[in-house]
């Protein structure tokens, strides 16, 4: 998958370690939901199931966008404030008299604004060479601020037609899990299988042998921000649709919140490395133990403790497993 | 509210009798420090801040700590500089705003602190709310569905706001402390989890208790955002009618929903009082009528029996 996979050619007893290394995240998922269901008859329905990946579904579609920029070595803190500018002007249209185009702008305009926000950030990171951290923290604070300054209530009364997408179901699957396994389908797609997203890694692995070998390293790094942004509008519908109202305080600290899933998952924030179905377990591992716990009586400041000592010991593990392999 | 009023009108003719012997005096010019302009409350103080300046012609200068004290106190700094009369100041911390108060104590100018009050520094009075008093109207709210359900014992998920936060405490005791004292302590349980005063959040704690358990008589929240968000996850589980729900603040989408019947209440806090109360209070001071050292602003109880006197109040303050 990167660099160092290619001159370290695995020795005999490494096979083991290294299906650990890969999977130990799936192991700690199944070890997870087996505690669970033993604790709790109605965490083991196939309902409780469907709702674990729904309120996954944002953060998810979120994190996989994230993935992108992590693995080019980059970040995008600006996420949150981006899905609530988008969130507030779909949440506008879906207010409106329910004619073609205001149902049209009210689907279509969150994802153009996700994109648009997301190319911002990328252009000022690819063209002005700032550091992305830099940068997706100024956009954090100026897309709040610039959503607050612009409508600081709630938008509310939104057309029921709305609903569909963040609360209707499609053969018993809800439309936000359908959308979400669509996304990370294509991303996984784009990313292991296309030339695009052997670049994407070569960049993140090593940026100076990247440029060397003719890629257009400024092209890649403005597409994976844009890639990021587009998935925040996509989440943003989700999300404004499942709560049938816009916030211009929506979405704060999901930066946080994806970045945890997509480093859960293995990904690693020097760059080169990290995958889409690791991301999506990463997240489907904070969203089972959100809901345990939630199930569980268990206090929120507990469960916060809880994820901060797993993204730890899954850095850590994931570290030690590396350098014995070295 | 009406005790307020009543006391600033007879002030407002006090000022009318000492403005006619004095003749033509100076606007007055009043800072206003907020706390975070991005919560819609505060918004709506700010608003009715904006519409007392407008009906008191007085000359207001605005500032937004952003919940940053370092902020706050550069901003009062500079609006003492720019030479304001009166401070009009809303606390974004407890014990970190007290520099802000003190610097306006050193050049002499009067502070009056409106709905947060910081632990410390000189003022010349508090118009706000007892955040317990919140808490008791929902107690009071419970121990009527209490009677009004006919049930032995009540079971319900309560949403609290922000582990550890001082509004949120107080809410909380001031629930549990009323039904203490209505003996219906053992007669209601809670099920309680923070969901931080958002709605996302409460929509999806809402949906894993749900899930597990759909038998709940009633659900609570410590602001509107948090029992809108569950409101949702009702509405999907078809639970509407059947699950009681009140929160806390009388946010116009809130007062919307108990015409509508979904929700059974909220407690109105008044930002109209409070906000506009900052304001009156710098004006009256200038004009140098003797405040107390606090106005009490009380929480009203919102049903579907007094809900329209509240959507006048929400339709003035919380616009944009």
């Amino acid at each position: 998958m990167t660099s160092d996979a290619m001159n370290a050619p695995p020795k005999p007893a490494i096979p083991a370690i290294m299906a650990l290394r890969d999977y130990g995240i799936y192991l700690a998922l199944v070890a997870l939901v087996a505690y669970f269901s033993m604790s709790i008859p109605e965490f083991r329905t196939w309902d409780n199931g469907l709702l674990i990946l729904l309120q996954v579904s944002v953060i998810g579609v979120i994190a996989v966008g994230m993935t992108f920029t992590i693995i080019t070595a980059g970040i995008d803190l600006s996420v949150g404030s981006l899905l609530a500018v988008a969130g507030i002007v779909s949440g506008l249209f879906a207010q409106k008299e329910p004619t073609a185009l205001n149902m049209a702008i009210a689907f279509a305009a969150p994802i153009g604004i996700g994109l648009l926000g997301g190319a911002l950030n990328g252009a000022i990171i690819a063209i002005a060479g700032v550091n992305p951290l830099i940068v997706t923290l100024g956009t954090l604070t100026a897309f709040r601020g610039f959503v607050v300054w612009y409508r600081v209530n709630p938008i509310y009364n939104l057309r029921s037609y709305y609903q569909v997408v963040g609360q209707g179901a499609i053969a018993g699957l809800p439309i936000p899990v359908i959308i979400l396994v669509a996304v990370a389908t294509l991303a996984w797609i784009s990313l292991s299988f296309t030339r695009f997203g052997r670049y994407v890694y070569a960049v993140g692995g090593n940026r100076e042998a990247a440029r060397a070998a003719g890629i257009n390293v400024p092209l890649i790094i403005f597409s994976v921000y844009a890639i990021s942004g587009l998935c925040v509008g996509v989440a943003a519908l989700i999300f404004t649709s499942r709560l049938m109202a816009a916030q211009a305080i929506a979405g704060q600290g999901f930066e946080l919140q994806a970045i945890a899933a997509a480093v859960i998952g293995g990904a690693s924030l020097f760059g080169g490395r990290g995958s889409i179905s690791n991301t999506l377990v990463g997240a489907v591992i904070m969203g089972v133990l959100f809901n345990g716990f939630v199930m569980l009586d268990v206090p929120q400041p507990i469960q916060q403790m809880f994820v901060g000592v797993i993204i730890i010991v899954a850095v850590w593990v994931d570290g030690m497993l590396r350098k014995r392999r070295g | 509210m009406a005790k307020l009023q009543s006391l600033m009108i007879g002030a407002i003719g006090v000022t009318a009798i000492s403005i006619g012997s004095a003749g033509a005096q100076e606007k007055a010019s009043i800072g206003i420090s907020y706390q975070n302009l991005a919560f819609p409350y505060v918004a709506a103080l700010q608003k009715a801040a904006q519409n007392a300046c407008k009906a008191l012609n007085a000359d207001c200068i605005e500032a937004d700590a952003v919940n940053d004290t370092n902020k706050e106190l550069n901003n009062v700094q500079s609006m003492l500089s720019k030479g304001i009369k009166c401070l009009a100041f809303e606390a974004a911390s407890l014990d970190a705003s007290v520099a802000s108060i003190q610097a306006a104590n050193k050049k002499g100018v009067p502070v009056v602190q409106f709905n947060g009050k910081a632990s410390g520094g000189d003022y010349v009075t508090f118009i706000g709310s007892e955040q317990s008093d919140s808490g008791a109207k929902l107690g009071q709210y419970l121990a009527h569905l209490y009677k009004q359900l006919g049930k032995d014992k009540l079971r319900g998920i309560y949403l609290r706001g922000v582990a550890g936060q001082i509004t949120d405490i107080a809410r909380n005791d001031g629930v549990k402390n009323f039904l203490q004292s209505a003996g219906l302590a053992d007669k209601i349980s809670f099920t309680e989890q923070y969901a931080d005063y958002d709605r996302g959040k409460a929509q999806s704690v809402t949906e894993s208790l749900l899930t597990k358990d759909k038998n709940y008589d009633f659900i609570v929240a410590n602001n509107d955002d948090m029992i809108l968000g569950a409101l949702q996850v009702v509405r999907q589980f078809n639970l509407t009618g059947k699950i009681h729900m009140s929160g806390v603040d009388g946010l116009p989408e809130a007062l919307a929903d108990i015409k509508k019947g979904d929700l059974d209440a909220t407690v109105f806090q008044d930002p109209e009082g409070q906000g506009g109360g900052g304001v009156w209070g710098c004006y009256l001071t200038l004009r140098g009528v003797k405040l107390p050292k606090q106005l009490l602003i009380p929480f009203s109880l919102v049903t579907k029996d007094n809900v329209d006197d509240f959507v006048a109040i929400a339709d003035r303050v919380y616009v944009k």
